[in-house]
């Protein structure tokens, strides 16, 4: 029995790390004291894994984490009994719990959308343009790594929102994880001078046996 | 949503930014508009460190129980964060608030290491105070230390206006009483301090001029104002029961030293060991209720989430209810599958059984503190351990599966000869010895693996051993290498790791812990000079400070090598621990002749802690 959580975290507490925010949800986990399994041994661990992890600085709307159970508590309250546990700026969002045979976040996550925010009214065309490329290779830095590499290949979609906000979904999965600061430096490097002044993470997608792209959250029945 | 006092760019360029943000659970905030009074605690080093010492949360609960008082945590900021906030001149800040150290009402300052000294200036400094307590203004925030450190807080006088003596869940209410009533009736900086230096544990150094002999022994001290006392005694908690305890610990999001909960089970310690300054500080000896102790460990395991829960205390041994408390943790731990961690506990069938439950014995090891090689050092020191003892302690572990012994040495104890650092070597022989005589060849789970470490012994104030000179550096690395040879020509030093510590900084710490108010300005003066962090061997730089005694004119073997006659006047003698300095001496001269004095369950030897009504074995009068 596994249950799926989506958080999201905002404010101050975005430049805690990724391991950091996994030790804070063991913490907060063993404080509602949910019926969770643990692994055997000295140091028993709980089985918890994270979908993706999210980098320093970055909020995110939907981001998950899946915590396999020996038993299932009310579910109607386990949002809230997560919320009274959590500080300010770290908040679940809901609790799946997974269908049968459902594969874990990290090795089912295939894409993320992230959401841009520009200073000025954004050039609907021109950007068009930009993702309407087949490919675009380009020098880029990532983790302060020089890169050469086409990123079209791992952008899927995109929606404005509206006229200064932007929504891209892009490969987040083992096989690439594309970083929103690169989708930056490359509007950037296309020539797009209208400045994002800042991005959050909005949800992570897995796909269905259509090939279609479904939230992680979706795959069972959600309480939130 | 709260703010933060550094910005996005700054926090992104900074090593571990969540070091600076606090906002961590159980962490207290409150509104400004309900409070009189604010209060900014100092661990004068990295977050991670402060965010581990139990004292802190325990005066953080106090603090906050008090509905007119907000009391804010700060640390010292790490060199990268250091070098930004001096290029954009961006004030230091407390976690909760974000505001300004500079506009709260006092700056209480823990003082654990005599390393963390120039840590000190580092965050005053970047707090924009003026270092000198005499420099500063009304709209400065009070300064205030405690802690171990503080029992000789001459060497840092300078930079304090208060110094609180004693265990801080007494006095500090009456403390803040009196700062409000001075701050509505617009009493000055110094006539608060004059108010404050009438109540008792609180030392207000400006208030007492120290008069030095030729030699730079103390004369006397005089008091500059009227009604200030020429001895502060030390405050105690006489009723740990009813006493303060962070039940609802503030839980770090960057992982501390000690990722636990720790369960503090007595304070003071019965042994009597006479190098150990801690044994005398906290005297008298206090116990704690253990169903009180069940209860508090519930809900700190409960309110925390912590996977470990560690007892705290100098000899948990002379618990004396030690087998109910820990057959009831050990099982309350199990079911909540939190690991329980038991340091000092004397190496017994209990304590084995007990281990076996809560370990992997093939992986963890067993300890030993016989801190002297041999039994002659070991009465001098009066550490009752002996080598019968201890043999029987190993051959019981080794029979139960252990096969790993770390063995904790000092060198330089007063009165060591060579044959006292071979007998080091010749004892961790013979633990060897016993193992292979104990564990028949088929069931040895490979060889038995011994670690001795020594580390250097600093004679420290309020032991017997203040009277004692300290050993040279090289003296020092003389006695690692002759251990070293000695345990390399034992029969078993294959299965012997031998580790010790380095000793420049071992120097530098004696010269503090019996320092007097000349080392202030060889304190600015190093750190001036680029020393921070002394506590950390990447930023240690000896050189520095050798510098800085030279300029101020500064013999430093003053403080460590010299020899003192009993009757000197010493810089701490303005201070009352309770323990006289007539029983130190008594201890001083047995220790020479090699006499040992049982601990205080055996007998009381009414060494002064008596009177403060408290302790467990005392005679009361
Ligand atoms: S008064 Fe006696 S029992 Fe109490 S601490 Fe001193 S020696 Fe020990």
């Amino acid at each position: 029995m596994t249950l799926r959580f989506k958080f999201k975290k905002y404010g101050p507490v975005v430049y805690i790390g990724h391991l950091d925010v996994m030790r804070y949800f063991q913490k907060v986990i063993r404080r509602t004291k949910i019926d969770a399994a643990y692994t055997e041994g000295y140091s028993p661990h709980l089985k918890l894994s994270f979908a993706q992890p999210l980098s320093v600085g970055i909020e995110t709307d939907g981001d998950y984490f899946d915590l396999e159970m020996n038993s299932l508590p009310d579910m109607t309250k386990i949002v809230s009994g997560f919320n009274e546990q959590c500080v300010e700026g770290i908040e679940v969002l809901s609790a799946t719990i997974l269908n049968e045979g459902v594969q874990n976040g990290m090795s089912s996550v295939k894409s993320a959308t992230y959401r841009f925010s520009f200073e000025e009214e954004l050039d609907k065309t021109r950007i068009d343009e930009f993702f309407g490329l087949d490919k675009f290779e380009f020098e880029y830095t990532q983790k302060d790594k020089v890169k050469f590499k086409d990123i079209m290949c791992d952008i899927y979609m995109h929606e404005f929102v509206d006229s200064k906000t932007l929504d891209v979904m892009v490969n987040c999965s083992s096989s690439g994880n594309l970083r929103a600061d690169v989708i930056i430096q490359a509007f950037e490097h296309f020539g797009i001078s209208n400045k994002c002044f800042g991005y959050k993470r909005i949800d992570m997608f897995t796909t269905n046996d259509k090939g279609e792209f479904i939230s992680l959250q979706s795959l069972g029945e959600v309480y939130d | 949503m709260r703010k933060l006092a550094l910005s996005h760019e700054i926090l992104m360029s900074i090593d571990k930014p969540a070091r600076y943000i606090g906002g961590e659970f159980n962490s207290v905030m409150k509104d400004l508009n309900d409070i009189d009074v604010r209060f900014c605690m100092c661990f004068p080093d990295v977050y991670e460190l402060g965010m581990s010492h139990l004292g802190i949360q325990i005066l953080y609960d106090m603090f906050n129980s008090f509905k007119d008082t907000w009391c804010e945590r700060v640390y010292s900021p790490w060199p990268d964060l250091d070098k930004i906030m001096r290029d954009k001149n961006i004030p230091l800040f407390a976690l909760e608030s974000q505001d300004k150290i500079k506009d709260f009402d006092f700056l209480g300052i823990t003082l654990q290491y005599e390393m963390c000294y120039t840590n000190i200036l580092q965050v005053l400094e970047l707090s924009q105070i003026p270092l000198i307590a005499t420099d500063r203004s009304d709209d400065d925030p009070i300064v205030i230390g405690g802690g171990p450190c503080s029992y000789n807080p001459e060497p840092i006088a300078d930079f304090f206006d208060i110094f609180y003596i004693g265990e801080g869940e007494t006095r500090y209410r009456d403390l803040l009483d009196l700062y409000k009533k001075c701050k509505k009736e617009n009493y000055s900086r110094k006539e608060f301090l004059i108010e404050a230096a009438k109540l008792p544990g609180i030392y207000v150094p400006s208030l007492i001029d120290v008069i030095y002999n030729d030699d730079f022994t103390i004369k006397e001290f005089v008091p500059l104002a009227e009604g200030i006392p020429t001895k502060v005694v030390k405050e105690v908690e006489t009723e740990l029961d009813d006493s303060y305890y962070p039940r609802k610990p503030v839980i770090p999001f960057i992982k501390a030293t000690q990722d636990r909960v720790t369960l503090e089970i007595m304070r003071g310690c019965p042994r009597g060991c006479r190098f150990c300054q801690a044994g005398q500080l906290y005297r008298p000896i206090r116990t704690k209720d253990v169903n009180l102790l069940k209860d508090i460990a519930k809900d700190m395991i409960d309110n925390s989430g912590y996977e470990e829960l560690n007892l705290s205390s100098l000899s948990s041994s002379d618990y004396p209810d030690l087998q109910e408390l820990i057959t009831y943790l050990v099982d309350y731990c199990e079911e909540n599958r939190v690991n329980i961690s038991l340091p000092s506990l004397r190496i017994d069938s209990f304590s084995l059984d007990v281990m076996s439950k809560v370990q992997d014995i093939k992986k963890s090891s067993l300890t030993f503190a016989p801190e002297a090689g041999s039994q002659r050092l070991r009465n001098v020191i009066n550490k009752g351990l002996t080598e019968e003892q201890i043999l029987e302690g190993a051959r019981l572990a080794f029979k139960g599966g252990w096969n790993k012994v770390k063995l904790y040495f000092m060198l330089g104890l007063p009165f060591e000869t060579e044959e006292d650092v071979v007998a080091i070597a010749e004892l961790c022989d013979k633990v060897a010895k016993e193992y292979y005589e104990t564990v028949p060849k088929e069931e040895r789970n490979g060889r038995v693996s011994i670690t001795a470490s020594t580390s250097f012994f600093i004679p420290k104030p309020f032991t017997p051993f203040q009277w004692a000179p300290q050993f040279t550096l090289e003296d020092f690395r003389e006695k690692a290498y002759q251990t070293k040879t000695a345990i390399m020509s034992q029969l078993n030093q294959r299965s012997i790791k031998y580790n010790w510590h380095d000793t420049d900084v071992s120097v530098l710490e004696g010269i503090f812990a019996r320092g007097d108010r000349r080392l202030s300005k060889v304190i600015m003066t190093a750190y001036k000079n680029g020393a921070v962090f002394d506590a950390w061997n990447d930023f240690f730089n000896y050189q520095i400070w050798l510098d800085a005694f030279e300029e101020n004119n500064i013999d430093y073997t003053f403080y460590t090598t010299r020899e003192r006659s009993l009757e000197e006047v010493f810089p701490w003698d303005i201070i009352d621990i309770g323990v006289t300095k007539n029983y130190l001496k008594r201890e001083w001269l047995r220790a020479k002749e090699g006499v040992i004095t049982e601990n205080c369950m055996v007998k009381c030897h009414g060494c002064g802690a008596n009177k403060f009504g408290a302790g467990a074995f005392c005679i009361r009068k």
